[in-house]
């Protein structure tokens, strides 16, 4: 009774303190993702500090000591990993702190909820716009398609290619290889790109599950002169409306980073006043093509892209 | 209380299988420390391999502080069943979140699941510091710098549970192998010694009344079993040989008690035995029966002349001619002494016991050499009769033995039928004892004197003290009635130191008066010398009174003399030592040795009466006579004449050199008052 007498004030008349820690600030897709925490937290109400680990483990845990002695009352995690994921939460427990995974997931179950973009159906999705396209192309049986993944040990990234390949499958369409990436840079993309080209002639699109180098794969396209092979990517850069419009990207299966921001604050707003917590929430990714891009341009703008004005 | 005793199967079985038990336990317990020791080296060598390749893993993840990577791979390896608990202390953490150290890592519950440590669980620090090793490295990265420990906790779980296993095992092999190996113990130990063992006890066990097996055991298959068995049927034959020995000792105990030794006749218990059941055979078959008692005449002159020897092969001589006299079925004992018994049963009339007593007496008359010397022996023989005399064992031994003195009283050497006057002489034999006794308690003997004559000097020499016995009813009694039966019951002893007493004080007496009593001669029996203290007594006597030795002379007889001639010489020489004289009475009636007599300290010869009164009519007795005063005076001996009643007597005597006589010719024994009469008045012829 008197630990309620005292909580009650205090979310009543001072702001509660919250911390997004976010793996890496600097990568757009966690900049959108920042601003959707700020937005909402704002809006109800809350303090927030955004701590990025710059993709390092110790900065990540150092940030968790620091929230830790700030007395936070919440934290939203995008974590550099799963696995670190675990350690925070853990360390999180035995100060009674909630903390809310955005996207990337957590190998600890001890979150009061996950909340991730729905990769599966995305990638389903996108793959069934690529089939439309090879199709409409008049490509025949002999014709493939490459993919360079993110890591497959990723949770994310298993669940992109599954829904991918069953789309294409259902299409009767032929996977010639799959890269997974590992320093994520535009010239390991590039790399990958030239060497799935020359060894697959057959090649006629590709599919990147990240999007943000997808400037290395066009080079190489230019510079093996097929810029006939189409290119389709999961995620999505601010230019890449127009892209789409222009036909450059084929299309893209686009995360809404902004509304999961958001979300994962709802979730502990939702916590804190005792509501029920659905514990795994998954939100839609927007498979996009030159189709409905302009359809849906004010969509992404804001949640995929976070521009708000 | 006696313990109780067990079987010697318990004992084998307790023996065996406590041994078995006992190695097996050892065993097992050396097993149990070995597999230990090396289960424990294992645990410890795989612990280290554990450590060592966790080692450099979990240092990477700790250096780029992937906290949960490490944790995984800390929870993997603990699905290793041997390990409790691995704990990473990690600097980096303790330093990020500022606190001394941060430990994190998996343990083991009780229940061996795999449980997150917990720095405050006291549960899990207790199963910590119970775990059975534990091993701390150092978390070092590839770079060299330490940023934690990693400590790895091994339990002895695994280490119990091989080692009860083993013990299971053990224990259970142990028990089979014990159960078998006594199970074949036992079989071989009950085959080898306890079936043989029970065999020989049953054999002894069938034994006979006295306890002494049967049969003897049988062979045994073992060597110490088969010692045991000789050794056994030895026991067993020396048993059986004993107790022959034993049986064969008692017979001859049997026979020597029934028997005389020295003739091989049943004895007087043997005899009453036999006399009881021939009463009572006699009295169903309504038969006569006799009784027999012989005793040899003169027997004992030959034993006090001859020795004893001389007179045992007597015996059995004269056994063995009765022996061949009696019927077979008759019995002959010898009741001791020379006294023989015969039974005579079946009897017709008395004409058969005359016939056989009349046997007995020819047989023995005629004589036996012993040694060779010619011996002539004769005998009475008192005969009583069943149911006539008497019907009681006692009675008839007690009439044939009366109607035997009364053969005695007779002559000798003939036999007499018992008849109740014989019993009434008997018991005047008893009443006469009695009454002897009383008189010498109540002073009824006297002594008379005899005077002794030197006959070329016509004046008394000397007295012989003679005793009378002063009957208040019968009047004077003379020795002869009563002598022989003082003798024979010893009284004689107490009634010679009365009469010497008496005398010696009469003689004392005369002394002092101023009278000349001469010597005074005083019979000595032999039964006084045979007491130990007759030479103390007689000295104390003699100088009580006042005597003096030299007026003393003590008579012996012949007869008594030679009984033990060795002895008396012995006693005699001490008596003559005194200084008083000593001479043989009567002699000439009995056999002396003239070598003794020469050894002997006596001064006088006292010739016996038998040989004087018919001089000078019988030429045999002048013979004797001349001849023994002949001997005296070789011998440097004087001699005295006894019983001399006549003149011619007297002077024959005189002429032949004998000058000392004592005879009615002169006196008869005399009271005090004559004797002194005579001292004073002299003799008269």
């Amino acid at each position: 009774m008197l630990l309620s007498i005292f909580l009650l004030p205090l979310h009543a008349t001072e702001k509660s303190k919250l911390v997004y820690i976010v793996s890496d600030i600097e990568i757009p897709f966690w900049n959108i993702m920042s601003r959707g925490v700020i937005k909402q937290a704002n809006e109800l109400g809350y303090t927030v500090e955004v701590y990025s680990a710059q993709n390092n483990n110790k900065k990540e845990l150092e940030a968790l000591a620091k929230s830790i002695q700030k007395g936070i009352e919440g934290i939203i995690l995008s974590p550099v990993s799963s696995s670190s994921a675990a350690t925070l939460i853990k360390l999180a427990k035995k100060q009674n702190i909630p903390v809310v995974v955005a996207d990337i997931g957590s190998e600890s179950s001890d979150y009061i909820s996950y909340i991730s973009s729905d990769n599966r159906k995305g990638a389903y999705d996108i793959g069934k716009i690529l089939a439309r396209q090879f199709k409409q192309r008049g490509y025949n049986k002999s014709s493939s398609i490459g993919i360079i993944a993110i890591p497959q040990n990723r949770e994310n990234g298993k669940l992109r290619t599954d829904g991918f390949l069953e789309a294409l499958s259902e299409e009767d369409i032929k996977t010639a290889d799959l890269k997974q990436q590992r320093d994520f840079s535009c010239q390991e993309t590039y790399n990958f790109t030239k060497e799935l080209l020359e060894k697959y002639p057959n090649i006629k699109a590709l599919w990147l599950q990240g999007s943000n180098r997808y400037k290395g794969a066009l080079k190489a396209f230019e510079e093996l002169n097929r810029e006939d092979v189409m290119l389709v990517t999961f995620d999505a850069e601010p230019e890449f409306s127009l892209l789409i419009e222009e036909g450059i990207i084929v299309g893209a299966a686009m995360q809404q980073p902004y509304l999961i921001g958001k979300e994962a604050v709802k979730v502990l707003d939702d916590y804190f006043h005792g509501k029920r917590i659905v514990k795994n929430i998954e939100l839609p990714v927007l498979a996009i093509s030159k189709e409905n891009v302009v359809k849906n341009h004010k969509v992404i703008q804001t949640n995929v892209l976070g521009i708000v004005e | 209380m006696q313990r109780k005793k067990h079987s010697l199967y318990y004992a084998l079985f307790l023996t065996i299988f406590g041994s078995i038990l006992f190695i097996v336990l050892v065993r097992s317990y050396y097993d149990y420390d070995h597999t230990k020791h090396e289960v424990a080296t294992e645990l410890e060598a795989e612990l280290k391999n554990t450590g060592s390749s966790l080692q450099k893993s979990v240092a990477g993840y700790v250096d780029s502080y992937a906290v949960n990577e490490y944790e995984k791979l800390v929870k993997h390896a603990m699905e290793d069943d041997d390990i409790a608990a691995i704990l990473i202390s990690d600097y980096n953490m303790a330093n990020i979140l500022g606190k001394k150290e941060y430990i994190s890592g998996y343990i083991k519950d009780n229940k061996w699941h795999i449980r997150e440590y917990d720095v405050q669980n006291i549960e899990q620090t207790k199963l910590l510091e119970n775990a059975f090793f534990r091993e701390t490295q150092e978390l070092i990265t590839s770079d060299g710098s330490l940023v934690g420990t990693i400590s790895i906790y091994i339990s002895d779980r695994h280490l119990n549970e091989q080692v009860q296993r083993i013990i299971v095992q053990n224990i259970v092999t142990s028990i089979v192998l014990a159960f078998l190996l006594v199970a074949l113990i036992f079989f071989t130990m009950n085959a080898i010694i306890l079936k043989p063992l029970l065999r020989m006890i049953k054999t002894i066990e069938e034994s006979d009344h006295e306890g002494v097996p049967s049969e003897y055991l049988e062979e045994a298959n073992s060597k110490e079993l088969d010692t045991l068995t000789k050794a056994m049927n030895k026991m067993i034959a020396s048993i059986r040989k004993s107790r022959e020995r034993l049986k064969e000792q008692e017979r001859n105990l049997v026979f020597q008690a029934h028997h005389d030794p020295l003739t091989g006749l049943p004895n007087r218990l043997l005899f009453q035995d036999r006399l009881t059941q021939g009463l009572k055979k006699a009295d169903r078959e309504k038969k006569r029966l006799a009784v027999f008692f012989i005793d040899l005449d003169h027997f004992k002159e030959v034993n006090d002349s001859y020795g004893h020897e001389t007179g045992d092969i007597l015996l059995q001589n004269i056994a063995q001619r009765l022996q061949g006299v009696i019927r077979a079925h008759d019995t002959l004992a010898r009741l001791g002494g020379d006294e023989f018994t015969i039974i005579m049963e079946n009897l017709g009339d008395s004409v058969d016991i005359s016939n056989l007593a009349q046997k007995i007496l020819n047989s023995l008359s005629s004589p036996v050499v012993v040694n060779g010397t010619i011996l002539y022996v004769s005998s009475s023989i008192g005969i009583s009769l069943y149911p006539n005399d008497a019907n009681s064992v006692q009675d008839l031994l007690k009439y044939a033995d009366t109607a035997m003195y009364k053969a005695k009283d007779e002559g000798r050497n003939n036999f007499q039928f018992y008849n109740a006057q014989l019993t009434q002489l008997a018991l005047d034999r008893v009443v006469l004892e009695v009454s002897l006794r009383e008189a010498l308690r109540k002073g009824e003997f006297v002594v008379y004197f005899q005077p002794q004559i030197d006959t070329e000097l016509g004046e008394i020499c000397g007295m012989e003290a003679l005793v009378r016995w002063q009957h208040p009813e019968k009047g004077l009694i003379f020795p002869d009635a009563f002598i022989p039966l003082a003798e024979s019951t010893g009284l004689i002893v107490e009634l010679d130191r009365y009469v010497m007493k008496v005398a010696m004080e009469q003689v004392f007496n005369w002394r002092e008066q101023g009278l000349n009593p001469g010597v005074l001669a005083m019979n000595l029996s032999v039964k006084q010398l045979e007491h130990h203290d007759f030479i103390e007594t007689f000295k104390r006597l003699m100088y009580a009174i006042g005597v003096k030795p030299e007026w003393i002379e003590l008579e012996i007889t012949e007869s008594q003399l030679m009984r033990k001639p060795e002895d008396a010489i012995k006693v005699l020489q001490e008596l003559s030592d005194l200084g008083v004289s000593l001479s043989v009475d009567d002699f000439g009636t009995g056999y002396s040795s003239f070598a003794y007599l020469k050894k002997l300290p006596i001064s006088k010869l006292k010739i016996d009466k038998e040989f004087i009164q018919d001089i000078p009519k019988d030429e045999e007795d002048i013979a004797i006579t001349k001849a023994i005063i002949v001997l005296a005076k070789s011998l440097n001996l004087k001699v005295l004449a006894e019983g001399v009643e006549t003149r011619d007597q007297k002077e024959f005597l005189l002429r032949e050199g004998c000058r000392f006589v004592q005879g009615y010719y002169y006196s008869k024994p005399v009271n005090v008052e004559q004797m002194e009469k005579m001292i004073i008045e002299g003799v008269e012829e």
